[in-house]
């Protein structure tokens, strides 16, 4: 038995060698094409060399603007963010208990949805301040996403549990725990991680426009404006790195309290 | 244990092939991004590339190659013209952006048009200051009239790619506002200013003006800097006592369409009080370097022809102001009452050189991204 | 006091599937039913538990009475092991250890902490029952629970039951008579949608 369970390790460790691997190879690949590309179009202002983004990236690192900006820009987008995830996680469950509010919720979120960024960026100008303008977008892009799995999530749970519930007169919180949470879990997380990347998406976007001193958008505004073209790539690339990093562990803690719960599926 | 090894070993050519392209890549024929390369040098090797100008990414070496027209005989032709008679005419883009930058070439747009002018000028007029960088930086526009700080950012960013060759436009801003509460730069204080132009020319001076007289622009003020003048335009009618920054003409435009509006500060008197008499430097002409060193004489003859249709808008306002509407830049009504006040005029040589380098210097304070990271060196000014 | 189905009635989508049934289940005795499948036994039990509501029709001797129930399916929470699924509804005085005491007696000691997805079928039948007999209740329904245990495993699981039974009104539905000698309990048969009011067999 426990030979058996050393092998299992065993080939565990080495399927996860082999994908950071391979992970090491697709981005070596993709840095050449890069590079490749570069060379062709022979125009820094156009396609800056990955090195000079690099440069770039380390050179702003060492200036506070940049960590001011960053910490910034990522507090509007996380606050704006949360209370849209929140705030559709309630309307889910009074959506799910109350046909009527359904029927009135559900066309509004259609419209969110549906709505392209640029216009509500436009809009909201008009009636906010440019510096919020950030948190309401990142608000309005959670919103309809957590709304809508978790609504789906609420439906998935298994009537039959919840008949057991009944049967034995199970309260309210014990309900929740046991059945709605964890049949929820995974709408969660699937919501988090698609509604955090279209909230940092358009946060920045919105940041763009709006231009609040000390923003990422406003940097990347300025990065534009005066031709600094490998700081924009810089500004980008960090963009994308704290979008992935911070959705990885946004992720990774909503699995670790779920499992906490013992919501787990690993026997 | 076994099974990784056998795996990775027939991956093996995947993977060494992909270590060695990077390698290749990332080694070979390198040119490193702070290199100055001289483009002529390189040009007859990439000529490889289209000539009929297909091939953008090569177009900044044959710019002068690339005129609208496609026209080989451009780059052999016209060198003949020392005598002082030109050889042939030959086509020339032009851009401006829309607004006062661009009102003192509209003579030269006619005299265009109608094929009385030294050479085929293609005018663009552009919305967007993006439109002309890239234009300018790929080589398919010649020359151009755009912000005095625009012109030292190419000039840095393409590694002195672009030449300044002329100002054309000197003040033009103004505060004006709804109320009766601004007779001083002073009483800005604690105002909220409704502006245009971010990172370009108006902030810049405004921020300057409010410095030098004992404001600061991020905490004693509040700026709202908006994308368009309408929008400016908009903000002054719904309220009686709104301040803001614009540009002529939009300011007489706004004042014809609102009769509240009055004008408070001459910001050009007060940057001259400042500055020795030298005024606000907001438009000028760029030419790009392989154009210019391809055809000087062609360069000549333009800029002759500038000054000239620039003293005709001056002096002829009405007709220029017609003129200025049948080319897309403004309402001839609004032309002919802001002309006067857009301080159109044609300054070049060292006089120019003087007063660019005093306003790149005072933007160079402020931010020295808002002139490309440093102050021009003397190559950036053309003084023949 | 007894509990009395009086001529409830009950159709899904115009099929009738309980024809004015009547029964009685005597107090504190363990009761089968018996039937043909499809007979409406089951939805029966449901409406005994409140799932469902009858067409027409009375349930006396349930009202204000608390209900443990072994479901068909097993209906556990599949990611927790045995012993959180128990406390999830057992009694409140009813220790920790009286849980492993009891899983112990159902051989269910070295897999009460393991996530119940990962049991046997019987096994997961056990921990159903064992929720059901420790929570508070008054008058258990069960629906063919025993299904799937081998003969031993029956024998010694319906010894429990009956054990941890004692003095309640228990119901269970049923398809095998073994299971009813075992466990001494009245009967009652189901046919043809009419009920047969059984006696009690002690």
């Amino acid at each position: 038995m426990e030979n058996m369970e050393k092998g299992i390790e065993g080939k565990k460790n080495v399927n996860r060698i082999r994908r950071y691997i391979t992970r090491l190879l697709v981005f070596i690949f993709w840095i050449s094409v890069w590079e490749a590309a570069c060379k062709i179009i022979d125009q820094e202002l156009f396609l800056p060399s990955p090195e000079s983004v690099l440069l770039a990236i380390i050179d702003l690192a060492k200036t506070s603007g940049f960590w001011r900006s960053i910490f910034n820009s990522f507090i509007r987008i996380i606050i704006g963010f949360s209370m849209g995830v929140i705030t559709g996680a309630i309307l889910a469950v009074f959506s799910y208990k109350s046909r009527l509010i359904y029927e009135l919720i559900s066309p509004f979120m259609k419209i969110i949805k549906s709505t392209p960024v640029a216009s509500f960026i436009i809009l909201a100008l008009v009636w906010i301040s440019s510096k919020n303008l950030s948190v309401l977008i990142s608000f309005l892009m959670a919103m309809p996403i957590s709304f809508s799995n978790l609504l789906y999530g609420l439906k998935s749970t298994d009537e039959k549990l919840l008949e057991m519930a009944k049967v034995f007169r199970m309260g309210r919180w014990k309900r929740i725990k046991a059945i709605y949470f964890p049949a929820v879990l995974p709408f969660l997380v699937s919501a988090v991680s698609v509604g955090l990347g279209f909230s940092f998406k358009s946060g920045i976007a919105a940041e763009v426009i709006g231009r609040p001193s000390n923003s990422i958008g406003l940097n990347l505004y300025e990065a534009k404006l005066y031709l600094m073209i490998k700081e924009l790539f810089a500004w980008t690339a960090v963009i994308i790195i704290i979008s992935v990093l911070f959705e990885k562990i946004v992720v990774r803690t909503i699995r670790h309290y779920g499992s906490n719960t013992g919501n787990t599926d690993k026997p | 244990m076994k099974n990784f090894k056998s795996d990775m070993i027939k991956r093996l050519p995947v993977i060494i092939s992909v270590i060695v392209i990077a390698a290749m890549v990332f080694t070979g024929c390198r040119k490193d991004a702070n290199e100055e390369t001289v483009p002529n040098q390189n040009g007859t090797q990439n000529e490889a590339g289209d000539i009929t100008g297909n091939n953008g990414e090569n177009e900044k070496q044959d710019g002068a190659a690339e005129s609208s027209g496609g026209n080989e005989e451009a780059k052999t032709g016209d060198n003949v013209s020392e005598n002082g008679e030109p050889a042939e005419k030959i086509d020339i883009n032009i851009a401006a952006l829309k607004g006062p930058t661009g009102i003192g070439m509209v003579k030269l747009m006619q005299d265009a048009a109608n094929g009385d002018a030294l050479h085929n000028y293609n005018f663009t007029i552009a919305g967007e200051a993006d439109e002309i960088s890239t234009g300018l930086i790929k080589g398919e526009i010649d020359i151009a009239a755009v912000p005095c700080n625009l012109a030292s950012v190419l000039y840095n960013k393409t590694q002195g790619k672009i030449k300044l060759a002329a100002v054309n436009t000197l003040g033009v801003l103004y505060i004006v506002e709804t109320g009766n509460s601004i007779e001083s730069v002073e009483d800005l204080k604690g105002k909220t200013i409704y502006s245009t132009g971010y990172g370009t020319t108006p902030q810049y001076t405004l921020n300057y003006l409010l410095n030098s007289h004992g404001i600061d622009p991020e905490k004693d003020v509040n700026i709202e800097y908006k994308t368009e003048a309408t929008e400016v335009a908009a903000l002054l009618s719904e309220s009686d006592d709104a301040v803001a920054m614009l540009p002529q003409p939009y300011v007489t435009t706004v004042m014809m369409n609102n009769d509240k509006v009055r004008i408070a500060i001459n910001i050009d008197e007060e940057w001259k009080a400042l500055n020795d008499g030298n005024g606000v430097v907001t438009g000028v002409l760029v030419i790009n370097k392989d154009f210019l060193d391809n055809h000087p004489q062609a360069v000549e003859d333009f800029l002759s022809e500038y000054q000239a249709s620039t003293n005709y808008v001056n002096e002829n306002v009405d007709e220029a102001a017609e003129l200025v509407e049948t080319f897309g830049l403004f309402k001839a009504a609004v032309a002919k009452k802001a002309i006067p006040y857009c301080n159109i005029t044609f300054v070049s040589g060292s006089d120019m050189k003087e007063m660019a380098e005093t306003y790149l210097n005072i933007l160079y304070e402020q931010n020295p991204n808002s002139v490309g990271g440093a102050l021009p060196a003397d190559d950036f000014y053309y003084i023949p | 006091m007894d509990i009395k189905v009086v001529n409830i009635n009950k159709s899904f989508n115009g099929q009738k599937v309980l024809d004015n049934i009547s029964m009685t289940f005597k107090s504190g005795n363990i009761t089968c039913i018996m039937g043909a499948s499809g007979i409406g036994k089951t939805t029966l039990a449901y409406i005994m538990m409140g799932l469902l509501k009858a067409d027409s029709g009375n349930i006396i001797g349930l009202q204000g009475k608390k209900i443990a129930a072994v479901f068909q399916e097993d209906r556990l929470i599949e990611h927790w092991d045995a012993v959180k699924n128990i406390m999830l509804v057992c009694r409140r005085d009813f220790t920790k250890d009286y849980i492993h005491k009891n899983l112990k007696e159902l051989g269910l000691s070295d897999y009460e902490n393991k996530p119940v997805s990962s049991l046997s079928g019987g096994m997961r039948r056990r921990v159903a029952i064992a929720r059901a007999l420790l929570s508070d209740y008054d008058v258990l329904i069960m629906d063919e629970p025993f299904k799937g245990l081998d003969f031993e495993l029956k024998k010694q699981v319906i010894d429990y039951v009956v054990k941890m039974t004692k003095g309640k009104t228990v119901i269970i539905i049923t398809h095998d008579k073994d299971e009813v000698d075992l466990l001494h309990a009245g009967l009652i048969t189901m046919e043809s949608k009419k009920a047969e009011a059984g006696g009690d067999r002690d």
